[in-house]
């Protein structure tokens, strides 16, 4: 195995690896542990890697399997994740578009720590997916749903984002 | 239609419609201004959510990479093997299914084993004695942990720095440093002599070096010596493994003798079990009773034991005056059957020439005879016998390797090294290839069991094997370094015709097959280091 190879792509995604897992599981303590844990696993498994495929996406895929793993070894995500069913049955007001814009009039900072304070079970897909850049087919089959509670859970995520968003505006 | 929902508007955002609905979306988008509007809020929400997500506030310094296993996940391990040590333990105690082993099985079952050889014995009986007794006994227990530590720290030198590592280790080497009377592990060693005299009787396993033993006192235990001159002239209650530049044996003794000496004198001696003897010089002037089989390496040797089952036989010149209650097998020079001679079972050589063989008439044979002779070694060999030779072999090497990376194929990938790892892997298979039958030696006699051992040795008589193919291929994949294609198979066969004409070259050929095989040990050893600590793999 080379030491040397692994080691530049450790510095290239870092960053990455350590954004993911720290926009997952909620805590910058955590995702310093975890983005260690996260390139010892690829280290070790760096021999079974296909050279032409981007390392990119391969190092993150680990990175969310393990905070997944993490969480649900703190036998909090099934819990989270059981109620989706009923959930998904009501129906979706659609009157909350109207404040659709809302998102946009926020810094960037403000948005990650709305983000970051989101409940697991919006948090997860919406990191996943607009930070991993993942379908909604890989979201599921990590998290262990239906391909279409991703969009209802993504969907009811905004909602909830544009809700906090919309309170911090009232306190300035 | 009327219009979509918000939910719709996400998935067609995130292009997560089929091309059915997308369509549908589309049609109905290009005359609805309001769903335009809303289509174009949920974008620039998309995109002010992915912004903002790839931002990051704080700067990040990049720690040193890690790529050893944390030391918690090292005492979780080391508490799971000792653990599952004493649940297994426990669990023969408590079934006592004994009775039903077969007895090729039996070194399964610790506590009830006739013989007190195994792996799990020395285990079992280590913690046991720890648990009942406290201190004393745990020093057994370090001992059998310090060769796992050790090889632990090869495997993983990141490690080796670690306090919760080092720390075990200075615990192992203290209890060594510190033996204690009451231990089950009796450790002498000494730079000139050590007698152990006739009124003393030892009640654990003993180990003894220096350079004169004389042991007159009886051990319960086994005996484990080593030095220059030994003689064992005392009861022994379990195993011998002896180890001599000169050897007397004048005893009886209760289990199995292992014997390697330059010149092996055994006299008026019982052995319960069976003999394996490996020596210059085997001389034996009184009949000796061996219970088991005798199993016998030597230059010359005179052998007139009375045997309870078979005599397998090497050497340059025997001269046997025993007898044999089964087969005689012998391979080699020399050998004569003396008057007295008597083989229970069949009679079977394979000898230089015929006058080599000469059997008194008085000597008995039961069974059946068969000789024949080794066919010699001549240079008469034709060009094309040779190259028919050399051929099949390469054939046989390349079907070898190419079913091992079918088997293994992150194997290929592992030996992907710069040239630097190539010269630390090469160390490393270089004491591989050193200490691995050393190490195996040691746990077949000593505390890890024979099994263990005989494993570990197998293992390393394939991975000698397989280290040619790989460092083949390494030679091979080395060519094809630059190739746009991948061609595993030509690179392999290519390796493998390169280092056969290479290993063919007089004088030049020993040399290149001995780094061959230190360099693809080292790979593989390497490679198995990093499988063995490999968890998962993702696709």
């Amino acid at each position: 195995m080379n030491k040397a190879a692994f080691n530049a792509q450790y510095r290239t995604h870092y960053h990455q690896v350590f954004g993911l897992c720290r926009r997952m599981l909620g805590s910058t303590q955590d995702a310093e542990d975890a983005t260690q844990e996260v390139f010892m696993k690829g280290y070790r498994s760096y021999a079974h890697y296909r050279q032409h495929r981007p390392f990119g996406p391969w190092i993150k895929s680990i990175a969310s399997n393990y905070c997944i793993d993490l969480l649900r070894r703190r036998k909090r995500l099934a819990a989270v994740f059981s109620d989706i069913d009923t959930e998904s049955e009501e129906p979706i007001d659609s009157a909350l578009a109207t404040e659709d814009a809302l998102i946009n009039a926020h810094d960037t900072h403000t948005i990650n720590e709305a983000v970051v304070a989101l409940p697991e079970k919006y948090r997860l897909p919406i990191v996943m997916a607009y930070y991993s850049d993942a379908s909604y087919e890989d979201i599921a089959g990590k998290l262990g749903i239906k391909k279409n509670h991703v969009g209802v859970l993504l969907l009811r995520a905004r909602q909830q984002l544009r809700h906090v968003l919309h309170s911090t505006i009232a306190e300035i | 239609m009327n219009c979509p929902n918000l939910l719709v508007h996400t998935l067609y955002a995130d292009g997560e419609l089929d091309d059915e609905q997308t369509t549908a979306f589309e049609t109905h988008m290009s005359q609805c201004n309001s769903c335009q509007a809303r289509h174009h809020a949920v974008e620039q929400e998309n995109k002010a959510l992915r912004t903002a997500l790839h931002t990051d506030a704080e700067a990040l310094t990049v720690p040193q990479l890690i790529t050893g296993p944390s030391a918690s996940t090292v005492l979780l391990t080391i508490a799971l093997v000792i653990a599952s040590g004493m649940l297994i333990d426990t669990a023969w105690q408590k079934l006592g299914i004994v009775v039903a082993l077969p007895a090729w099985l039996s070194w399964l079952a610790p506590s009830f084993a006739d013989t007190a050889f195994t792996a799990l014995d020395y285990f079992a009986d280590a913690l046991r004695s720890a648990l009942a007794n406290g201190s004393p006994s745990i020093q057994t227990l370090l001992w059998w942990l310090l060769p796992a530590g050790l090889l632990f720290a090869l495997a993983n030198r990141e490690l080796v720095s670690r306090a919760p590592t080092a720390g075990l280790m200075l615990c192992a080497a203290l209890s060594l440093g510190y033996p204690s009377e009451s231990s089950a592990l009796d450790i002498r060693h000494s730079e000139d002599n050590i007698i152990v005299a006739a009124a003393e009787v030892i009640d654990d396993t003993v180990i003894i070096a220096a350079e004169r033993v004389i042991i007159d006192g009886d051990i319960t235990g086994d005996l484990i010596a080593a030095g220059e001159k030994v003689t064992i002239r005392s009861k022994i209650g379990g195993n011998i493994i002896v180890l001599a530049e000169e050897l007397e044996i004048e005893s009886a003794i209760n289990g199995t003798v292992f014997a390697l000496g330059e010149s092996i004198a055994i006299n008026e001696t019982g052995i319960e079990g069976n003999l394996f003897l490996a020596g210059e010089k085997v001389r034996n002037d009184t009949p000796f009773v061996v219970g088991g089989n005798i199993l016998l390496a030597a230059k010359d040797a005179e052998l007139g034991a009375q045997i309870g089952r078979e005599l397998w036989a090497a050497a340059s010149s025997l001269t046997f005056s025993g007898k044999t209650a089964k087969d005689l097998r012998y391979y080699g020079g020399e050998l004569e059957l003396s008057g007295t001679a008597q083989v229970g079972g069949d009679f079977r050589v394979m000898i230089a020439d015929e006058p080599s063989l000469r059997i008194d008439d008085n000597a008995v044979i039961a069974g059946e005879r068969s000789i024949d002779t080794i066919p010699e070694e001549t240079s008469e060999h034709s060009v094309f016998d040779y190259l028919f030779e050399r051929f099949m072999r390469l054939l046989a090497a390349f079907l070898f390797g190419l079913a091992l990376y079918w088997l293994l194929p992150s194997l290929r990938f592992a030996s992907a090294l710069d040239g630097k790892e190539l010269l630390g892997s090469s160390a490393l298979g270089a004491v591989a290839l050193i200490t691995t039958p050393l190490l195996a030696f040691l746990l077949m006699f000593t505390l890890i069991g024979l099994p263990i051992g005989i494993a570990a040795l197998f293992l390393w008589v394939i991975a000698i094997y397989a280290s040619h193919i790989v460092a083949s291929a390494y030679v091979g994949d080395a060519i094809f370094a630059n190739a746009e294609q991948n061609r595993p198979i030509v690179a392999l066969f290519l390796g493998l015709l390169i280092l056969f004409a290479l290993t063919s070259i007089p004088f030049v050929g020993p040399a290149v097959r001995l780094i061959a095989f230190i360099v693809g040990l080292g790979i593989i050893v390497r490679w198995a280091r990093d499988a063995w600590f490999a968890r998962d793999y993702p696709a």
